[in-house]
């Protein structure tokens, strides 16, 4: 499914409609240019938990929001340039029973984890503060899933 | 007198200090930044796995450099959060272990107020309400600082990027190398700063309302990127000095804003974006300008190390808070009025 | 007498004991698979409050999920350090195989996602290396098999090993398999001219405008195999996805992975990309090249996870509007 997206705010509203559907064991894949809207998307997820201060993680790697269930937002782009070692040594897979995650860039590394996700592509749109938001879901868990 | 070992794992450096009172003894850290420089990008051993294996060297490296033994040692500090759990958890086991064998006291200390809490050493400048600016890789803030040890409030923060991270995302981009801050500090050197006015996030009168203290890069890292896309032949110099400048400016503006209207005239600058060579330079002129007295810590101390921590520890013990309790939970994305737990 | 403190953080337990010449002082355990951190100095300081005297500090190395495993070694060293005593790690697996009255059996604890980890025991003794398999595989090699629920590994037993066994040094990390295993039946081998006509059917499909013709595909794969080389998976007697790279002025440039629909997101691209890097290897060159279509750029992370990093962009490349993003991955 795609949306087209035309300002900050309606890209954070998109978010909190995904993030009210998520579950623990959810994964959601993030994938974007710098300054696509990966970690404002992100925000609005998080709202829908609850959580109001959510910053991009690209340094740290990841931040674990605890709770019922923890929200867990991480960025795999400082690991692209290493193998797939540099992400299951995260050990994400002992926290998923009990967490929703956001991973920013995490495509190429999502299958180490699970192979039931929310595939979230988000491109420049046709002009500049325009975004095209692509979700794809992929697995059971996500049939049906609409926005 | 407090003898205090401090350690710091949140994120990429396995760190240990060792303070007596306000005296620095030792400081060591082992950098895992360091190991993927060195094997260009691929690296043998990652992250947590690297806090593990660092930590008994580290720790003993640091006993060494101060000439005392573990049974000197009057209590342990340590980073408890925020940061990367997995990194979080090697340190606070390390000093949990550490602690009951040795029956002493055990702090675990917020990463951010360590950062300032560094200012603390090798000097006797008496502890007053002050402004701190927190700039590093993960995070950028204005605090306001009534007590180090029991009392800061948050008075504006980023919005969206760090400034450390913008500059190592830029740097990546320019293909200048990881990490992105002293390549930027060394390409902007020979740069003219004012080649390309970038924008200074949160700036414009209409965010004053709802931003008025707080950070956003993230506009400026797409305009740096469109910049360098939209110009082939881009001068990279001018490029990191222009960028540089732009960060730089927006976290002056802001900070002396908060000492202005808060009243409190001093500003302490900390966190590993405190190294810049331009931000140094600038913050000294401005708070001239201003009537601030400005406090920066060494270079060397402002990227994340034990030291810090142990500094904050050392306070701690100073102003009677309690040590924390068996048991005590890494939290990763910690908020700063956690000062200790 | 020796006073050995023994722990183990491998599995969802954090577990500690005392054990005093075989007389066991202390032994406790909690069950919660993120809580090892809070829980093991609890743990530890009411095992120190029966006796507080330890000659000894013996550890579960593993294998096991990282974060417990983390939190236990990292522990069992410091306290060690603190009290100037030594430290010993000890195999999990084996502290739970001691419980075991077989002559010959396996031993396994959960790795997630339907795999386990695990070891093989004969006459009392670890005969084979730990490692992570997927449980329907342990199955098949008809030893019976003790897991994780019915048996943990029990610190007591791992004190009582200490004597007995060689310390292992180092935390047994077991990295699961890379790639997730290939769907069943999918084949690897050189193209032939055959494929080629296949081929062309499945670009014009995957990349309509952009596809290359019959004619431009014939050319490239003429090159091959000195200066080219092109592969083609096959599954079900089906060409389902090749790829092409050849061999210019000390550069390698990938021409296309290309994989059909049906067949994507199964790791048969990331197989495809690692044998041509091989071959760019094998051939001396100092760095690989690619142009990929922006917005039809899915293949992207998959490149950037290999070392490739955008170095341009070119307007227009592929036709009105659409640009190439051009990436290039250092060998040198």
């Amino acid at each position: 499914m795609k949306f087209q997206v035309n300002s900050v705010s309606e890209m954070h509203q998109l978010g909190a409609k995904i993030g009210t559907q998520l579950k623990p064991s959810d994964v959601v894949v993030l994938t974007g240019d710098l300054g696509a809207g990966k970690t404002v998307l992100t925000q609005g997820i998080a709202s829908a938990f609850g959580i109001e201060n959510v910053t991009s993680p690209t340094f740290v790697i990841s931040r674990v929001y605890k709770g019922k269930p923890n929200f867990i937002h991480a960025d795999a782009y400082r690991l692209l340039d290493f193998g797939l070692e540099s992400f299951t040594d995260l050990d994400f897979e002992s926290y998923l029973p009990s967490s929703v995650f956001v991973i920013e860039w995490g495509a190429a590394f999502v299958t180490t984890l699970t192979d039931q996700y929310l595939d979230i592509k988000i491109n420049q749109g046709l002009t500049e503060t325009v975004r095209e938001v692509e979700i794809n879901p992929i697995g059971q868990r996500w049939s049906g899933f609409k926005v | 007198m407090a003898l205090v070992l401090g350690i710091e794992t949140s994120c990429d450096e396995t760190a240990v200090g060792i303070v007596n009172d306000r005296k620095l003894l030792a400081n060591v850290i082992s950098s895992s930044v360091e190991q993927h420089a060195r094997f260009g990008g691929v690296v043998p051993e990652v992250a947590s796995r690297a806090h593990l294996e660092a930590m008994q060297q580290v720790i003993k490296q640091a006993l060494k450099d101060a000439s005392v033994t573990l049974e000197d040692i009057e209590a342990i500090a340590v980073t408890a959060g925020p940061g990367l759990i997995g990194a979080l958890l090697v340190g606070v086991s390390s000093a949990s272990g550490l602690a009951l064998a040795l029956d002493k006291p055990l702090y675990g200390i917020n990463h951010l107020s360590a950062h300032i809490a560094v200012d603390r050493l090798d000097n006797d400048a008496s502890m007053q309400p002050t402004i701190a600016l927190l700039v590093s890789g993960g995070h950028s803030s204005i605090l306001q600082v009534n007590n180090l040890a029991t009392d800061v409030i948050v008075k504006g923060a980023t919005i969206d990027d760090a400034a450390g991270e913008a500059f190592d995302k830029i740097a990546r981009i320019m293909g200048l190398g990881f990490p992105g801050g002293p390549v930027i500090d060394k390409a902007a050197s020979s740069g003219n700063k004012d080649a390309i006015l970038f924008p200074r996030g949160l700036t414009q009168s209409a965010d004053l309302e709802e931003h008025r203290y707080d950070f956003s890069f993230s506009g400026l890292k797409t305009a740096v990127s469109r910049c360098l896309q939209q110009t082939p032949n881009y001068l990279k110099a001018d490029v990191a000095a222009s960028f540089q400048e732009a960060v730089v400016d927006v976290l002056l503006i802001k900070s002396i804003a908060v000492c202005k209207d808060s009243g409190i005239d001093n500003l302490v600058i900390a966190g590993g974006v405190a190294a810049n060579s331009r931000l140094r330079e600038l913050a000294k002129q401005r708070c001239e300008v201003a009537n601030i007295a400005l406090r920066i810590p060494p270079a060397g101390l402002c990227t994340d190390n034990g030291a810090m921590v142990a500094a904050l520890g050392s306070l701690a013990i100073n102003e009677g808070v309690k040590p924390s309790q068996t048991g005590l939970s890494a939290d990763s994305a910690a908020s700063i009025a956690q000062v200790i737990w | 007498m020796s006073t050995i403190l023994a722990i183990d953080t491998s599995t969802s337990r954090t577990s500690v004991a005392l054990v005093a010449d075989g007389k066991v002082l202390f032994t406790k355990f909690h069950e919660d698979s993120l809580a090892h951190g809070e829980v093991l100095p609890k743990l530890v300081k009411e095992a120190l409050a029966v006796n507080k005297d330890i000659d000894l500090v013996a550890v579960g190395m593993g294998p096991g999920p990282f974060t417990g495993l983390r939190v236990g070694i990292s522990f069992a060293q410091s306290f060690a350090l603190g009290l100037n005593i030594d430290w010993v790690g000890v195999c999990s697996l084996d502290a739970m195989a001691a419980s075991i009255n077989e002559s010959e059996f396996i031993v396994s604890t959960d790795a997630r996602r339907k795999e386990r980890f695990w070891a093989i025991y004969k006459d009392g003794k670890r005969v084979s290396d730990p490692a992570v398999s997927q449980a329907t595989e342990l199955e098949k090699l008809g030893i019976p098999i003790f897991n994780e629920g019915d048996y943990f590994p029990d610190p007591v037993l791992l004190a009582n090993l200490v004597p007995n066994t060689k310390s292992v040094e180092q935390p047994i990390y077991i990295r699961k398999p890379d790639a997730y295993p290939l769907p069943v039946g999918v084949k690897f081998r050189a193209m032939t001219t055959l494929d080629l006509v296949v081929a062309a059917g499945i670009e014009k499909e995957v990349y309509g405008k952009a596809a290359w013709s019959n004619a431009q595909f014939k050319e490239e794969f003429a090159k091959a195999p000195k200066d080219a080389y092109y592969l083609a998976a096959e599954a079900e007697g089906e060409l389902i996805a090749y790829a092409g790279i050849f061999f210019v002025a000390d550069v390698a440039d990938i021409h296309t992975i290309t994989v059909v629909e049906k067949y994507r997101r199964k790791g048969v691209g990331r197989e495809l990309l690692k044998r041509l890097i091989d071959w760019a290897r094998v051939k001396k060159a100092d760095a690989i090249m690619l142009e990929m279509r922006l917005g039809n750029d899915a293949a992207r992370p998959l490149y950037e996870l290999n070392g490739f990093v955008e170095v341009s962009k070119r307007e227009n490349y592929y036709g009105p509007g659409l640009t190439a993003v051009v990436m290039r991955k250092e060998l040198k």
